[in-house]
């Protein structure tokens, strides 16, 4: 078996408290001792509530988190060890979808423009039949290369935030909370599209998520987070079916279902 | 049958602004009950919180209501300010989304509710009204509420905070609670505990919830009634039996099989499960054309035919299922078909 | 908060420090020896490596920022015998061709530019933040409208502009008021008041048009803040909301006005010149004029010392007004 795109080995992050000296100097322990895999092909997702971490896990898997001890290898390389370089490397093999897509495109440049940028800072040229391919790999069309962020929906807005986290050919995409800002009915539409590029395209996901219905439905494996700790793992179907740890157990049963008792 | 807390007959709400003036909310009517929860639900643009808000008279500056709304026998629309005043805290209170931004940063938590408390009635004494606001804070649930009601509201966590601006909205015990978004900034185990302690208090009070929401897990787990509002206008109303078994609007089916769903049923044995996405966007009243505003993203337009570009459907009686009331519809289909195809 | 406090002031007491060693630096050591203005003409070397012995501006940049530090707590002493003169402490140096101490010029010039400074930062208070307050509440409105004009026209035209118009309409043309001239308060109040209108007038027209904006943002964010509309939703009045929402415009408007403050009390020189009142701001330009580096420097020390003295009361004011800065 090929060696997982992602392997994180008992990392911690403490981040420094502001304010000084004196109080605090111990900071605050925001990933306690983890380990973690993602496989090639893999979608993983990570829930928890907020404050448990999972945000601070995902951004070290391209290095925007420096951990504070552990190792953690991303496509069999350590990151620590990756100069200025070779992170930028890493970087364009690891693309990141975030939460909010408005907050992540920059409202002065249109989308041939956010788009194009990718592939200058990666010192790659491009044609507009390329960036047409790829808005329509997200499921847009070509008129939306002279739009501005302001000019479209925050789904479209996101589905520009999927091209271009895809635009440099990725193994391995984390997806920060990708949905939560959208409509329901937007919603789906997201997360169908990034689930047909895991199944064409090979692409491994790291899916952050407080929502475990999402989690459960586009995830194969899931990993729980609780202050700082992974306290569960396992495949999604049996996560969910049968949790044995107190955490997950509450946030299964805390979560509303859209049916009625029978 | 007793008066309703609420009653909201043909309810519309229009924006002016640089000399336009459009409609974002239209010909809404609704009918609560004491005791009895009635849910909004809506996506972006529905007018589902403006909704709220001009049952309160809380309207933005430009935003103006017509129609009638009648809350706890008082006629909202054409109260004078006085009367809104006394209406205000008193017959119809309010929980917001986002508790931080709906607390005072400069006051301490007792001096909201206490001048909630005095507002109604100036005769209470300051350290009276204190005392009930300790009262309060043990009522919903704020352990050590001597201590808290000293506290800042930046003090609290998020679910701390959102029982606190709770005990605020029902310390006169008001008729009815219009509660927009109250849980979808908190976490899951915080959202059910406080859709619990909602619950708790609205049997002990006997009041009437308005509950504005777009997330149907909460709506399941919390409403009597629902109301589905799509672009400014009623889509659907209903009993939640008939609104979640029976749905009679293309857009309410689609929303629900849109949502994700952790239960049992789904599970598939290995192949993954796929939700059925709605295409598009929503939208608002303002931006749609004459007929029914989801007609471009139904994927029954095409049997209805021209019909649903051209004239916006009106709510239409349906069939209910056992004990259920009133069934609405605004769909120029009489009946969905079996298959949930709805969605294109 | 002690803590806080205690620690606030350390600061402060550096940043003094710093600021002085900067100044020393760069007016007695990068600019041309006092010592020359001195000692008249002709001036041959030897007299003039006298006269610089005797100022002690002969000396390195470092020897004389200790011997400052020194002399604001202990005094200083230049020259010996006949020649001798005693700065007593706090001493902010010796300005040799007025043959004072710079605290005693100093002390002289303060009541003059007190006046000045109070009298149109009151003023500005009051027409920046009443101003602010009406457009935001009548937005869009005639008011509103005349406002933003005002604060256009206040940022944009240079104080000695508006200063001249103020002495040839009011002085001249109308004969209204007094143009030029200082009466002290204890002398009479009235008189006192009547010789100031116009400088008054002049600044905080000047710096009434930074209230006027900060202002009006402030309230109309506050306005349509979340909080405000439940305090409505409780039941408040209209006029009970307003008067909370003025709790959110202090705080940045204290924290501007205590800078304003204190930039004024380090004297104004263009109003003052123009008025030809006598203050600080005078003071520093006859220094600078007649290359006395002493009043340069206690000048540039002393209000930078109200600067961060003033800095440091906002920033001990805040956490009272909001009690989101306070600390644990």
């Amino acid at each position: 078996m090929s060696e997982p795109i992602l392997e994180m080995t008992d990392v911690s992050k403490r981040y420094r408290t502001a304010g000084g000296f004196g109080r605090g100097r111990k900071g605050f322990l925001a990933v306690d001792g983890v380990s973690l895999h993602v496989e090639r092909g893999e979608a993983l997702g990570l829930v928890g509530e907020s404050g448990s971490g999972k945000s601070t896990l995902a951004r070290m898997a391209n290095g925007l988190v420096v951990p504070t001890s552990g190792t953690v290898r991303t496509d069999g390389q350590d990151v620590a060890r990756l100069g200025r370089r070779g992170l930028r490397r890493l970087r364009r093999n690891v693309a990141m979808v975030f939460q909010d897509p408005l907050a992540s495109l920059n409202p002065l440049q249109t989308v041939r423009q956010t788009l194009e940028n990718v592939f200058r800072a990666h010192g790659e040229t491009t044609s507009t039949a390329e960036l047409v391919a790829l808005l329509e790999s997200v499921g847009l069309g070509a008129d939306y290369l002279g739009r501005y962020p302001h000019e479209a929906s925050g789904g479209q807005l996101q589905r520009v935030a999927v091209a271009r986290a895809l635009a440099l050919k990725p193994d391995l995409i984390i997806a920060d909370e990708p949905t939560s800002a959208l409509d329901v009915s937007v919603r789906a539409q997201i997360l169908n599209l990034l689930a047909d590029l895991q199944r064409d395209q090979g692409i491994s996901f790291l899916h952050v998520s407080h929502d475990l219905a999402v989690i459960r439905l586009y995830s194969d494996r899931v990993a729980v987070m609780q202050r700082g700790r992974i306290v569960e793992t396992g495949p999604s179907d049996e996560i969910f079916r049968s949790p044995q740890h107190p955490c997950t157990r509450a946030l299964v049963e805390a979560t509303p279902e859209a049916e009625l008792p029978a | 049958m007793p008066d309703p807390v609420l009653q909201v007959e043909d309810l519309c709400v229009s924006f002016t602004s640089g000399g336009v003036t459009a409609d974002v909310v239209r010909d809404l009517s609704m009918r609560l009950d004491g005791g009895r929860t009635l849910a909004v639900v809506g996506e972006s643009g529905s007018g589902k919180t403006i909704t709220g808000r001009a049952i309160m008279r809380l309207l933005p500056r430009g935003a103006s209501a017509r129609g009638r709304i009648v809350v706890a026998g008082r006629e909202m629309l054409s109260a004078d300010e006085r009367e809104l005043r006394r209406a205000r805290g008193s017959d119809v209170a309010m929980v917001f989304q986002d508790s931080m931004s709906a607390l005072s940063p400069y006051l301490d938590i007792g001096a909201h509710i206490a001048q909630a408390v005095r507002l109604h009635d100036p005769s209470v004494t300051r350290r009276a009204a204190r005392a009930r606001a300790v009262e309060m804070l043990d009522r919903v649930g704020i352990p050590g509420p001597a201590d808290a009601v000293r506290r800042f509201p930046h003090e609290f966590s998020g679910g701390m905070r959102q029982r606190a601006v709770i005990a605020m909205a029902l310390v006169n015990r008001p008729a009815l609670l219009i509660a927009d978004e109250p849980t979808t900034a908190l976490d899951v185990t915080v959202q059910a505990q406080i859709l619990a302690l909602l619950r708790e208090l609205q049997q002990e009070y006997g009041m009437a919830m308005l509950l504005i929401s777009h997330d149907f897990g909460v709506v399941g787990s919390a409403a009597d009634d629902v109301l589905v509002l799509y672009a400014g206008r009623q889509a659907e109303y209903g009993s939640l039996r008939d609104i979640f078994d029976h749905p009679a609007h293309p857009y309410t089916a689609g929303l629900r099989a849109a949502t994700p769903r952790l239960d049992a049923r789904l599970d598939t044995g290995g192949e993954r499960t796929r939700l059925r996405a709605i295409p598009g966007a929503p939208t608002s009243l303002r931006d749609a054309g004459p007929g029914c505003a989801f007609a471009p993203r139904c994927g029954l337009a095409d049997q209805v035919g021209e019909r649903c570009v051209v004239e916006a459907p009106l709510p239409t009686v349906r069939p209910t299922s056992e004990g259920g009331g009133l069934h609405l519809a605004a769909c120029h289909l009489d009946r969905l078909p079996a298959t949930q195809e709805v969605a294109r | 908060m002690i803590v806080y406090i205690a620690r606030r002031i350390f600061t402060a007491v550096f940043m003094l420090l710093a600021i002085a060693f900067v100044t020393i630096s760069l007016f007695f050591g990068a600019s041309k020896d006092p010592a020359r203005a001195m000692c008249g003409k002709p001036c041959p070397p030897e007299t003039r490596a006298k006269v610089s012995a005797y100022m002690q501006t002969d000396q390195s940049v470092v020897w004389q920022y200790t011997e400052f530090v020194k002399g604001l707590f202990v005094g200083r002493t230049y020259g010996e015998g006949a020649q001798q003169v005693h700065c007593h402490a706090p001493c902010f140096g010796y300005s040799f061709p007025n043959r004072s101490d710079v605290t005693t010029l100093i002390a002289e010039r303060l009541p003059v530019t007190l006046s000045l400074a109070l009298g149109a930062a009151v003023l500005c208070l009051v027409v920046g933040i009443g101003l602010g307050a009406l457009s935001a509440i009548r937005k869009g409105g005639a008011v509103d409208r005349f406002s933003t004009g005002f604060a256009m026209f206040g940022l944009s035209v240079p104080t000695f502009l508006v200063g001249l118009l103020v002495v040839q309409v009011f002085g001249f043309m109308l004969n209204a008021l007094p143009y030029s001239g200082f009466v002290s308060f204890s002398e009479s109040p009235t008189d006192w008041a009547w010789h100031l209108i116009g400088p008054w007038m002049v600044l905080s027209f000047i710096l009434a048009a930074g209230y006027i904006r900060v202002t009006r943002t402030q309230l109309l964010n506050e306005l349509s803040a979340d909080h405000l509309v439940a305090m409505t939703a409780r039941g408040a009045s209209t006029r009970q909301v307003n008067r909370h929402a003025v709790r959110g415009v202090m705080v940045p408007v204290v924290a501007m006005f205590a800078l304003d403050v204190t930039a004024l009390l380090g004297g104004s020189v263009i109003a003052e010149r123009v008025f030809s009142l006598h203050g600080l701001g005078d003071l520093l330009l006859s220094g600078v004029n007649e290359s006395d580096l002493s009043i340069v420097v206690g000048v540039t020390l002393f209000s930078a010392f109200l600067i961060i003295v003033g800095n440091l009361i906002a920033d001990l004011l805040m956490p009272l007004l909001d009690p989101r800065i306070r600390r644990a």
